[in-house]
């Protein structure tokens, strides 16, 4: 397959929101992901090697991480917010210890302001959203350890 | 903890003394309040610093307020509840002035607070709109009051409430004889495209626990000029609106009650279906070109209505797309 073939098949990765593409021609194929530290594999061969893409947007997290604490998950679809209004300190921070029923965080729906409470007791182990992010239903929001 | 910071019992009795819009000489009202006409003058220097209320002083009249108020008042509140509403009323407090009436009932409420706890404030001295927005409150003109109750529903079953209780703003204005009040999503009240009325709602509670929700409202009965310069957009005040001008503060509390306490106690069995034509009869923009605004994202699109849960329907790209955040305003020449 032509170099600048490849070359524009990454372009078009970049524009695009797809993290993956795989093309076929007659026993060539190349598969071009983006952001993963694996590199890409082509099979089967001879492997044409694309080159890492340059300067990649920021990675979307697709793997779910391995946690071994417990989880408080999103109740809703809303955007989550760490801290009470714009400019104050956040409810909570990581490695902070954490009461049952302490106030975690807010997501605003509709705006209706939704105070989440923990339901473990704990060491706030990591923060897994940022703040002003949308959130989806169940979608993990802490890991209490 | 928020505190009440009441304004001192001396001053309301002024104001109160005041409130006619009559001329009251300092002579008259030293007398009634057993002070020098110096100490008089200095009261109400005080109230005019403090509670942004105007006070004229002329040579030989005396003082007057630049207009009459009607102070909130439990008994004349409570006259004109419906008896449903009176059932469901557990507890009313009045405040002269209070940071925020939701703060209080967020902080002051316990878990086994019953439904129905409502405060009110001639006053606030931090009031607030959604996420850090200040909400101007100046003493004695408009409404702030907040509702607590206590609801078995999950936290995303509760999003409806944000629309039902908009429904239940304008309802209760049309009872008092007004139109053309309108919504706008998810639950702006506007009268010819200005802001009359705000709602901000607090949720707190385990995730599979009852939630206790604080209702807060803001309403702009009759917003002085020099106050409303303050506020950030378009506004507008009931004084302006036909018909809205003469109505009692404490009757349009009441029927602001009558409607909500109603719907809350309905939204517990029966959620926002049954209001959402209601909703769209109300709704600013059906089907018009609309911009929403959600955090840097402007998306542009047809204004459907609502979905069964409350969130905004928006044509986009020849798609049907759902939203459950964001400003929406008219797009401008659309």
């Amino acid at each position: 397959m032509d170099i600048r073939k490849v070359k524009k098949l990454i372009e078009l990765l970049e524009e695009s929101d797809v993290a993956e593409i795989e093309i076929h021609e007659g026993e060539e194929s190349v598969r071009i992901s983006r952001g993963t530290a694996t590199a890409p594999i082509a099979a089967p061969a001879p492997v044409i090697a694309a080159p890492p893409p340059p300067a990649a947007p920021p990675v979307v997290e697709t793997k779910e991480p391995e946690f071994t604490g417990h989880q408080i998950i999103s109740p809703m679809v809303g955007t989550f917010y760490r801290s009470p209004s714009p400019g104050t300190k956040s409810f909570v921070e990581e490695g902070q210890h954490i009461n049952v029923g302490d106030t975690l965080c807010i997501i605003e729906a509709m705006k209706i302001l939704n105070q989440i409470e923990s339901d473990k007791a704990g060491t706030l182990a990591r923060v897994l959203v940022e703040n002003g992010q949308p959130v989806e239903y169940n979608q993990p929001l802490f890991i209490i350890e | 903890m928020t505190e009440g910071a009441e304004i001192p019992e001396m001053h309301l009795q002024l104001v109160r003394m005041l409130a006619d819009g009559h001329f009251h000489s300092g002579e008259k009202l030293a007398e009634a309040m057993g002070l020098s006409r110096a100490a008089i003058w200095k009261h109400l220097s005080q109230i005019r610093d403090r509670m942004g209320i105007e006070v004229f002083a002329v040579r030989g009249k005396g003082y007057r307020l630049s207009e009459p108020l009607e102070l909130f008042q439990d008994s004349l509140i409570r006259t004109h509840l419906s008896d449903t509403a009176r059932d469901r009323l557990s507890k009313l407090e009045i405040f002269s002035s209070i940071d925020s009436t939701n703060s209080y009932l967020m902080e002051r409420v316990e878990k086994k607070s019953p439904s129905g706890h409502v405060c009110v404030a001639e006053q606030q001295t931090a009031g607030r709109g959604r996420r850090g927005r200040y909400w101007v409150s100046p003493f004695g003109n408009n409404i702030y009051l907040s509702l607590h109750w206590v609801f078995t529903l999950t936290l995303g079953e509760l999003s409806g409430l944000s629309l039902a209780a908009g429904v239940a703003v304008v309802k209760s204005l049309e009872s008092l004889g007004l139109d053309g009040i309108k919504l706008k999503w998810p639950n702006d009240v506007l009268w010819q495209n200005r802001k009359l009325a705000g709602l901000l709602l607090e949720v707190s509670g385990e995730q599979d626990g009852p939630s206790r929700v604080v209702l807060g409202l803001g309403l702009n009965s009759h917003m002085r000029q020099d106050h409303g310069m303050e506020i950030d957009q378009p506004w507008v005040d009931l004084s302006q609106i036909p018909g809205g001008k003469q109505i009692s503060r404490n009757r349009l509390v009441a029927a602001l009650l009558n409607e909500l306490l109603d719907t809350m106690a309905r939204f517990e069995a029966e959620g926002l279906n049954p209001l959402i034509p209601g909703w769209e009869s109300y709704d600013a923009y059906l089907g018009q070109p609309v911009v929403l605004q959600v955090g840097n994202r402007v998306i542009e699109g047809v204004h459907q209505g609502i979905d069964a849960n409350g969130a905004l329907l928006l044509l986009h790209e020849g798609r049907l797309q759902v939203y459950h955040g964001g400003e929406i305003s008219l797009r401008p020449g659309g």
